[in-house]
């Protein structure tokens, strides 16, 4: 005993270093699989020592070739009979599987249904995820792209802005080498026109020249390397191309922006793909800007307004880069500058997820296709363990036969995988009508292109398999479980736990019903409730018309004199609020000290701005055309700017926005606070000025008859006035309606993911009652036949279900109500969560409940107890 | 009693040659080193394998290796059989051979 231990010693020794030779771990787990079982310790024996000879011999790359050709040639004869032989049981199994679906149509159907639209949903999200991830992937160098952003401090709180000043390009590509390229963009709007054609563009980008060299933005026609050269050179997609030129050669075509600049076309670019946030139409250069403002943005180092993206050097570490910045802003701006504090770099394959908040998108949807796929595999394991009892004797007959408990799992499992291939036709025809709507719901572009989207077929494949394994797993190894002989002699009765867990998942469907169905309700009454809430204007009637060319802005006196001939036009401002947008700048007012920095909300507005708008002032006076001395220096604010002063008198106050050439000016007014903003937040300070130039939005108050009279006359004024500007209206209240899309979008895919879960928790419940009603056809005669009455046969039936229903209601109540409370902590303005909403909910719930499983029950108890008693 | 190819004629000696460590590797070497061709592993365990279940071969596991991973050794021993079966080969072949030296002979 002790030499053979001491053997062992020294021959453990010898085996580790043995181990230090590395064997193909992969080749011998292959072998594992497919040599004969009794004989796999021998022959790995022998693989292993002559590998370990040839490898002392010619090295580890011969050894390592010689056994993984042995592998290859030794497989062959070895896999055939295996094959053969799995291939015959492959055959059964598929057989009995395609039987057991066409003899349970019931069974089958909902299965069906649910996998395909548990399939459907989930595809359709991968699409949507597989797009949104895709942003901006397709440049070259996008990995070493960053978009500059910028940290401020106001107020001891700290904000992140996207914009930069435009002499930060410059000054970063000139101080440090590891910065290979700097762009600056500047996107904007303007009216096209070509010829007696024009358009308002929105997609304008002013760029660096060096745009098409960082961005992987192909031209079709043109030099990348001086295609912006001259100022007034122009690069247009090849839409823009085709919508000014069609058919001509849109090369050295001039088009005019902004009324008065004509540009020429020096190149087209290929169109601009769906997957990037840079979509641009147009590329004119970014020092144009200059000329458009006409005011040096280029060198001032306080207008923070422009996007910086740099191309920095392969491998350089940002977070070093980021560290020498502080010092960066300090040599430019001073060093007493507070602001900005710090630059970071946000890579450019971020911003899509992460500035632009589509994270949470994904992490929504996802979530959401995997409940929604959950529920459809929890209807097939409801069913297959509740039908089980009809295949026991199959399972015995398969163990006494010699089937080891393994197979019978894979058995299972694999009539999983059927079905779930069965489904998926059904579920690519669902991904195809759906997709039109999903695109329009989020705004999206997807396609269904096979072919093109290798990543799309894997998914296919991977969603598919999943949806058959998390449905099958548990039941195959619940009926695997059964013995033989119990299950021959047909003993075996649904355990306890199975009846447990059965209860529980259709409590899960219905409680992930329910939560959908109140969070659907009450975003629709948050909804509402921002619709009819009072705003301190009247945005009834009033329409909105953009000034899109100058002579309108200058000659407003007289346009809106022209209005106000029509008696149906109740009053006509100019202006530039629009709601929602507000420019933020910093002012200054009496009192100020020295360390207090604002940066208030202002609107140019005229005369006639708070008459239009229905706006109430509570002290001092509106804007007066008898006071020449108001324009430009008279402010009204709002009772909240009042409020952040502390102004006990505020009439006469001194007060100034910090706008390049205003003076100090003085307060004429207080207004009533109004919603100029949405109503995610409280009403801010606000200060209107008199500057009727600034203005370009008309604000039309209309009276409510005769609206398309009046819509034509205002039309005709304006076409009047301004023939080449094309002519644009919306009505005030879309516009608002506008602020909220997201959060209707958001109650859109709950309605639809609501009704979704709703059919799949359904269908489950209808194949569960069918199958149990069935099962108790001789119960049911029974307890006929001792005088039982219908409707308490329809009440013994029914009521287990709605038991189920009434649990689950319980579970969803409060997460439902979590989750809808931290939603609508959004809103500074909000409704309370309405108890009704959960009442309606628990009870259409029930009552569908009740109709899906009623007509089993009453099928069930009208039967003659006659013919259900008469086979025995 | 079916006649024996020449793979598994070649197989049966090798292993008589090899007495007591008569496993799948020394075979193959003991081959290798006769007929001077490589041998690929399942070109001498296929035959082995019909073999043993024709019942030319009995085999017993032998103890573990160091140089196998721990791993123990099936050796083989030929059987009653499988020596008879020999024997007939042998037969035929001396057979054939003794005709054939004949003729070449008398015809030179």
């Amino acid at each position: 005993m002790v030499r053979i231990l001491g053997g062992n010693f020294n021959e453990t020794v010898n085996v580790m270093e043995q181990r230090k030779r590395s064997k193909p771990r992969l080749g011998e787990a292959l072998l594992r699989l497919t040599l004969p079982a009794n004989e796999v310790e021998a022959l790995l024996g022998d693989f292993d020592e002559i590998y370990d000879e040839l490898w002392q011999k010619k090295g580890q790359g011969a050894a390592k070739r010689w056994y993984w050709t042995q592998i290859l040639r030794l497989q062959p004869s070895l896999i055939k009979n295996s094959i053969y032989w799995s291939g015959e049981m492959l055959k059964n199994y598929i057989k009995v599987a395609l039987r057991n679906i066409k003899k349970n149509k019931i069974f089958s159907f909902v299965n069906l249904l649910g996998l395909a639209l548990g399939i459907s949903c989930s595809l359709l999200i991968f699409l949507y995820v597989q797009h949104e991830v895709s942003y901006d992937r397709f440049h070259d160098q996008a990995e070493h792209i960053y978009r500059i952003v910028t940290e401020w401090k106001v107020e001891g709180e700290s904000h992140i802005y996207q914009t930069t000043a435009a002499p930060v390009a410059p000054a970063l590509l000139n101080d440090y080498p590891e910065v290979q390229k700097a762009v600056r963009i500047k996107k904007t709007g303007a009216v096209v026109h070509y010829g007696d054609k024009s358009f308002v563009e929105r997609g304008i980008f002013m760029v660096d020249p060096d745009f098409l060299e960082m961005f992987t933005f192909p031209l079709k026609r043109g030099n990348p390397e001086t295609v912006l050269d001259n100022p007034y050179s122009l690069v247009i997609t090849e839409n823009m191309a085709d919508k000014y030129f069609g058919d001509s050669d849109p090369l050295g075509q001039k088009l005019s922006l902004w009324n008065d600049y004509e540009f020429e076309v020096t190149g087209v670019a290929a169109n601009v793909p769906k997957n990037t946030h840079l979509n641009f139409d147009f590329l004119l250069r970014f020092d144009f800007y200059k000329i458009l403002s006409q005011y040096n943005y280029l060198e001032s180092w306080g207008s923070w307004n422009f996007l910086t993206y740099i191309l920095i050097q392969k491998d350089y570490p940002v977070s070093e880069f980021e560290e020498k910045t502080t010092d960066f802003i300090k040599r430019y701006r001073g060093a007493d500058s507070t602001n900005p504090q710090k630059l970071y770099l946000t890579p450019l394959l971020k911003i899509n997820l992460e500035t632009y908040g589509k994270m949470r998108y994904i992490i929504f949807f996802t979530a959401i296709a995997v409940v929604i796929l959950l529920l459809a595999c929890v209807n097939f394991m409801n069913l297959s363990v509740a039908r089980s009892s009809t295949r026991t004797r199959e399972i015995g007959l398969r163990k006494v036969i010699g089937a080891k408990k393994g197979q019978i799992v894979k058995q299972f499992l694999g009539e999983c995988l059927i079905l779930a291939i069965l489904a998926l036709p059904a579920a690519l025809l669902l991904v195809h009508l759906f997709l039109p709507s999903v695109n329009s719901l989020l705004k999206t572009n997807l396609q269904l292109a096979y072919l093109q989207n290798i990543t799309f077929i894997l998914g296919i494949i991977g969603i598919t398999v999943l949806a058959a394994f998390l449905s099958g797993i548990y039941p195959s190894f619940y009926l695997s479980s059964f013995r033989p002989v119990q299950s021959l002699q047909g003993e075996i009765k649904s355990k306890p736990r199975a009846y447990g867990l059965r209860s529980f998942l259709v409590v899960f469907q219905f409680t992930v019903s329910i939560i959908l169905i109140i969070c659907t309700l009450t975003i629709h009454h948050q909804l509402k409730f921002i619709q009819e809430q009072k705003l301190g204007f009247n945005k009834n009637f009033l329409v909105n018309v953009p000034v899109l060319g100058d002579g309108l802005q200058t000659k407003s006196e007289l346009v809106k004199a022209e209005l106000n001939k029509n008696p149906k036009i109740l009053g006509a401002s100019i202006s530039s609020f629009s709601p929602g947008n507000f420019p933020n700048q910093s002012v200054s007012w009496e009192g100020q000290k020295d360390d207090e920095e604002l940066m208030m909300a202002w609107y140019s507005v005229d005369h006639d701005f708070i008459k239009t708008f229905e706006i109430e002032i509570v002290e001092g006076r509106n804007f007066s055309r008898q006071f020449s001395s108001d324009v430009q220096s008279a402010y009204i604010l709002n009772e909240a700017a009042v409020k952040t002063f502390g102004w006990p008198n505020p009439i006469g106050k001194e007060f100034k926005v910090e706008k390049a050439g205003l003076p100090m000016g003085r307060v004429v007014g207080v207004m009533k606070d109004f919603h100029f903003a949405s109503l995610y937040q409280d009403i801010k300070p606000l200060a209107l000025i008199l500057e009727p130039q600034g203005g370009y939005n008309y604000s039309i108050k209309i009276d409510a008859q005769n609206m398309e009279d009046t819509l034509t006359f205002i039309e005709k004024t304006f076409r009047a006035f301004a023939p080449h500007m094309p002519y644009i209206y919306s009505f005030m209240d879309d516009k608002i309606a506008e602020m909220y899309v997201e959060d209707e979008r958001l109650g859109k895919l709950f309605n639809s993911f609501s009704v979704i879960a709703l059919i799949i928790a359904c269908m489950g419940l209808l194949g569960l009652a069918s199958f149990s009603t069935l099962r108790r056809t001789k119960e049911i005669g029974i307890r006929k036949i001792l005088g039982a009455s219908v409707s308490g046969i329809i009440f013994k039936l029914s009521h287990e279900f709605t038991k189920w229903v009434v649990v689950a209601n319980i579970i969803a109540w409060p997460v439902a109500y979590f989750a809808m409370n931290r939603w609508l902590q959004n809103f500074a303005f909000r409704t309370g969560i309405n108890i009704w909403v959960f009442v309606l909910s628990a009870s259409f719930v029930l009552l569908l409940a009740i109709i899906t499983v009623i007509y089993q029950a009453i099928k069930a108890a009208t039967a003659n107890p006659a013919h259900s008693l008469r086979y025995e | 009693m079916k006649s024996l190819s020449k793979r598994e004629e070649e197989i049966l000696l090798a292993i008589g040659c090899l007495g007591k460590n008569a496993y799948l590797v020394a075979i193959r070497k003991h081959l290798q080193k006769i007929t001077g061709n490589e041998l690929s592993i399942g070109a001498v365990h296929i035959p082995l394998q019909r073999l043993e279940k024709a019942g030319y071969l009995n085999s017993i596991m032998g103890d573990a290796s160091a140089v196998r991973g721990g791993r123990r050794k099936k050796i083989y021993t030929i059987t009653y059989i499988g020596l008879e079966a020999l024997r007939a080969n042998r037969k035929v072949y001396d057979v054939l051979w003794s005709e054939f030296l004949e003729e070449t002979s008398t015809k030179r």
